[in-house]
């Protein structure tokens, strides 16, 4: 366990810079876990990470980068990576994650509670992800950079773009967490995008969000992954009272990596819809977990996830449905359907329901297979190249997540890439 | 956090029904000292007359069983709560005092002959009657076989698996352990160091066996774990129905019973096997019982073979089984029908496993989990599809039924494709009884009780179908007598 030692120290030297009480009470616990336990690379009782070879993650002693290459991440730069989505610093609001944190403070959406790691949210940080949960998020915890703020109802409508720019510089670790916290009846829309990076990085951001009374989030996230990148996200969530969640992800898989998803719905009538498309090509190894605890009555939710595997990747999902004793009334559903292109391509999928409550209607379904033989055939007999067939196929199929996602331009650039993915794809 | 819920919970009262089949007879019985060491499973052996190879066998597995259980113990995955078992506190070897086997069924001890009387099978009368032949399994030393002249002649073997090894050590030296390897599992391990008894059954190239053949178990000797171990196979273009069914009488301690069964379908072969399973599920606080720690595998070996596993549980405190199907052979077929009921404090942790390695295999499963009282029902199965199963199909189906918002139904599935030719759907549901269908049928005169068992045998109705005729009305009426007091 020699990778621990390093971690050991990172750790010490991130609890020897001035950081403020709560922020050690939040921090402690990631910290001691990840001291005792590590990553999570035991393979016995081990149901998050069974199918993944996570030995990746300890091949180099990632460090935090420093305060200055973070500033070289310059805002242009990140600008130019985002000018494909459309989004702009003149119409969006856009706040770059590593980078220039303070940009957003004073705008009248946002409580007073601030943003940086000086002044961490008492209620929310390390409330929502347990950092005894999982290895990774013990780590984030333990030397996370806490950007947290809360929205009010004077949002504009407009998205709120949250962007992580990648890592310009191998062997680095990136533990960013983010606290957010939507007030009451206050509806808000947050794209949360990954850059790729084109290096040995580790990138291990958490979000945690709670939702108040009435509150509406709808949340796209685009993670895009190079063959070089590692990156494990994870989202938390903790739903009040008739609230609603909507979660849409497009992923193109990083070299290793997951899309780690809890909603935690605590309020009666609350509500989430989580979706989402992954693909996975080359030799990369991706993980989609989700998992929705429903544990007050009335409440309602959906997963709908698909994807699209080629080459020698793996792709993994694993939902949960859990409903708890008082949770009468619960409506759920889960699908996760799957297309494999390739030949060596794996897809590992457990879709699972614990139930505890007897007054509920839980379904879920799973599907693995190739593109439609019948289909195939009709678009070549008149005249279409199998591959392009194939790739149209794969389109429309891809094409029913894409268009759920609320955001204009996320939905555009989502299309986009697609559109950059899909001649890449082998089908062979 | 939690809200209170309590005007929407419909309440659900469940109340205990007794064990129908709670009795104990008292036939003497040979019984070995408690606890288990390497001179106890060569007394087994001893006992038993058997070669050399197979005692090296169990020696080999009770070394592994050893270093397993010191290395990482019983298997913990299962969604099962129990107190820690004593491996040294039970008795490993159980026979009826009797040291000849019985010729015919005048020979047979009256007493053991009125206990299958209790159980419902009289055993003569049932045997003439359906046309079953009954090897009947009292503890650990077979008691009467019948039909075994007619099986004879079409070159059938059905007899002990203790005989087999005396008269057809080759076949059994074949497949013993073919499809279970001794260092399978924790339970597999066990079973392979002590198994005393089981069912033993080849069935010739060609042919059909004309009858439904017929195993009852019954654990009767006080915390005596049983370790069956029944090995059929069925040579080419052969085909062969097996029923087992198990009842046993109350005990106050819990009593593990770890079997192992082992099918082996050669080209164009189809094995199908039916289980009621009923035993002693505990009192409704949760006390003794039943734990039913099984590993049950077919290997569809050969080209166009079939397996076909259908079970009823309804017993056991605990129930751990998950009868598989490895399908090697090109175009084979694996099949899994169940319907598994907990009422009070059962726990059953039960599924399937269909391995797809040949060409053009298929596979269906077909779950139904029942849960009443304080009980939890998992249904845990895995589909497999290596590279190398082109066109493999699967379609899995599970659902669950809630009565009572104390019992939890669970739903683990795993699904690994490696292949892009396979097509593999699963789909499951879990809801309550709904109150439509109840009001319907209650506006028609019904009461709840009687409602909810007219749907909830409907809704069975897709297993049942599987199950030989003589079964299937014994696993309606079992399910009913399961319920009874459930509902009110």
């Amino acid at each position: 366990m020699s990778y621990l030692d390093h971690y050991k120290k990172l750790i010490e030297a991130e609890f020897k810079s001035n950081k403020n009480f709560n922020f050690m009470r939040a921090v402690t616990p990631g910290a001691d876990y990840f001291i005792e336990n590590g990553f999570p690379l035991k393979k016995k009782g081990n149901e998050r990470w069974k199918y993944l070879d996570l030995r990746n993650v300890t091949s180099s002693n990632f460090t935090k980068s420093i305060y200055e290459e973070r500033i070289s991440n310059d805002f242009d730069s990140v600008l130019e990576k985002l000018a494909p989505c459309g989004i702009n610093i003149v119409e969006d609001e856009i706040l770059i994650v590593g980078d220039n944190k303070n940009h957003l403070s004073g705008r009248n959406f946002v409580d007073s509670e601030g943003i940086g790691a000086s002044s961490p949210s008492k209620t929310i940080i390390g409330e929502i992800a347990d950092p005894e949960e999982d290895g990774f998020i013990a780590l984030n915890a333990a030397v996370a950079d806490i950007t947290s703020f809360s929205i009010n109802e004077n949002f504009s409508q407009k998205a709120l773009n949250i962007v992580f720019a990648g890592q310009s510089q191998s062997d680095r670790l990136s533990t960013e967490r983010m606290c957010i916290k939507i007030h009451a009846n206050t509806e808000v829309t947050i794209n949360e995008i990954h850059f790729d990076s084109d290096f040995n990085t580790l990138n291990i951001p958490v979000l945690e969000i709670y939702l108040d009374k009435d509150s509406k989030l709808i949340h796209n996230k685009v993670i895009l992954g190079s063959e070089k990148d590692m990156n494990f996200n994870f989202t938390r969530v903790f739903q009040e009272e008739g609230s609603y969640y909507k979660n849409t992800s497009f992923c193109h898989s990083p070299s290793l990596g997951s899309n780690d998803i809890k909603v935690i719905m605590a309020g009666q009538g609350s509500e989430c819809d989580l979706g989402g498309i992954y693909f996975t090509d080359n030799k990369t190894q991706f993980n989609t977990h989700v998992t929705v605890d429903h544990l007050a009555p009335n409440c309602k939710s959906n997963q709908f996830y698909k994807g699209v595997l080629s080459d020698e990747s793996k792709a993994v999902f694993s939902g949960k449905i859990f409903v708890e004793r008082n949770a009468q009334k619960t409506y759920a559903t889960q699908k996760d359907l799957n297309l494999l292109m390739s030949k060596g391509a794996e897809i590992d999928t457990k879709p699972s329901l614990e139930i505890y409550a007897d007054d509920v209607e839980c379904s879920h379904g799973a599907t693995a297979g190739h593109v439609d033989e019948s289909s195939l055939y009709y678009m070549m007999s008149r005249g279409i190249e199998k591959e392009i067939a194939t790739q149209m196929l794969v389109r429309g199929f891809v094409d029913e997540i894409i268009d759920s996602i609320s955001d204009d331009k996320i939905r555009k650039f989502a299309l986009n890439q697609t559109e950059l993915i899909l001649p890449n794809l082998s089908f062979k | 956090m939690v809200s209170d819920n309590n005007s929407i919970s419909r309440k659900t009262k469940l109340e205990d029904k007794d064990y129908k089949w709670g009795f104990t007879t008292d036939v003497e019985t040979e019984v070995a000292p408690k606890g288990l060491n390497e001179e106890i499973v060569k007394m087994i052996s001893k006992k038993k007359s058997e070669p050399k190879w197979l005692l090296d066998w169990r020696l080999k597995a009770y070394n592994h069983w050893l270093s397993q259980d010191e290395k990482e113990g019983e298997p913990e995955w299962a969604m099962v709560d129990y107190p820690p078992i004593d491996y040294q506190d039970i008795h490993y070897y159980a026979a009826p005092n009797s040291s000849d086997s019985p010729k015919s069924l005048d020979e047979v001890d009256p007493e053991m002959l009125e206990a299958f009387e209790k159980l419902g099978i009289p055993l003569e009368e049932r045997a003439q009657l359906a046309g079953v032949a009954v090897d009947a399994v009292f503890d650990s030393v077979s008691v009467a076989t019948t039909y075994e002249k007619q099986l004879k002649e079409l070159g059938i073997i059905f007899c002990p698996l203790s005989e087999a090894i005396k008269n057809h050590p080759d076949l059994v030296k074949k497949y013993l352990g073919s499809v279970v390897p001794y260092s399978d599992n924790y339970f597999a391990n066990l079973n392979s160091a002590v198994f005393s008894e089981g069912s033993f059954i080849y069935v010739p190239p060609g042919v059909r066996c004309p009858i439904e053949l017929m195993t009852y178990f019954r654990i009767n000797t006080a915390d005596t774990g049983q370790f069956e171990r029944t090995l059929i196979v069925a040579d080419k273009d052969s085909y062969v129905s097996y029923l087992e069914g198990c009842t046993a009488p109350i005990r106050k301690n819990s009593q593990l019973h770890a079997a192992v069964v082992e099918l082996v379908a050669l080209e164009n072969a189809e094995i199908k096997y039916s289980t009621l399973q009923n035993w002693y599920p505990g009192t409704k606080e949760g006390v003794g019982g039943v734990y039913n720690f099984v590993t049950k595998r077919g290997k569809c070996l050969g080209k166009g073979s079939k397996i076909s596993w259908t079970q009823v549980e309804t017993g056991s405190a605990i129930t751990w089984k998950y009868p598989s199907v490895i399908l090697q052979g090109d175009n084979s077929v694996g099949e899994f029908y169940s319907v598994a009921l907990t009422n009070n404090r059962q726990q059953a942790d039960t599924g399937t496993k269909m391995i797809h390695i040949g060409k053009n295999t298929r596979s269906n499963v077909v779950a139904k989990g029942i849960s009443a009282g304080e009980g939890n029902n998992t249904y845990r199965g895995q589909i497999k599809v290596l590279p190398s199963a082109e066109n493999a199909q699967n379609f899995t189906q599970c659902d669950s039924l809630l009565i009572g918002d104390k019992c939890g139904a669970h739903t683990v599935p795993y699904i690994e494709v490696k292949n892009p030719s396979a097509k593999l759907e699963h789909e499951a549901s879990t809801s309550k009884v709904s109150d439509d269908q109840l009001f319907y049928l209650m506006q028609r005169g019904l009461n709840e009780e009687e409602a909810h068992h007219m749907i909830i045998t409907g809704w069975s109705k897709e297993v049942f179908k599987e199950l030989p005729f003589e079964f299937a009305v014994e696993a309606g009426q079992l399910l009913k007598v399961s319920l009874e007091g459930a509902v009110g």
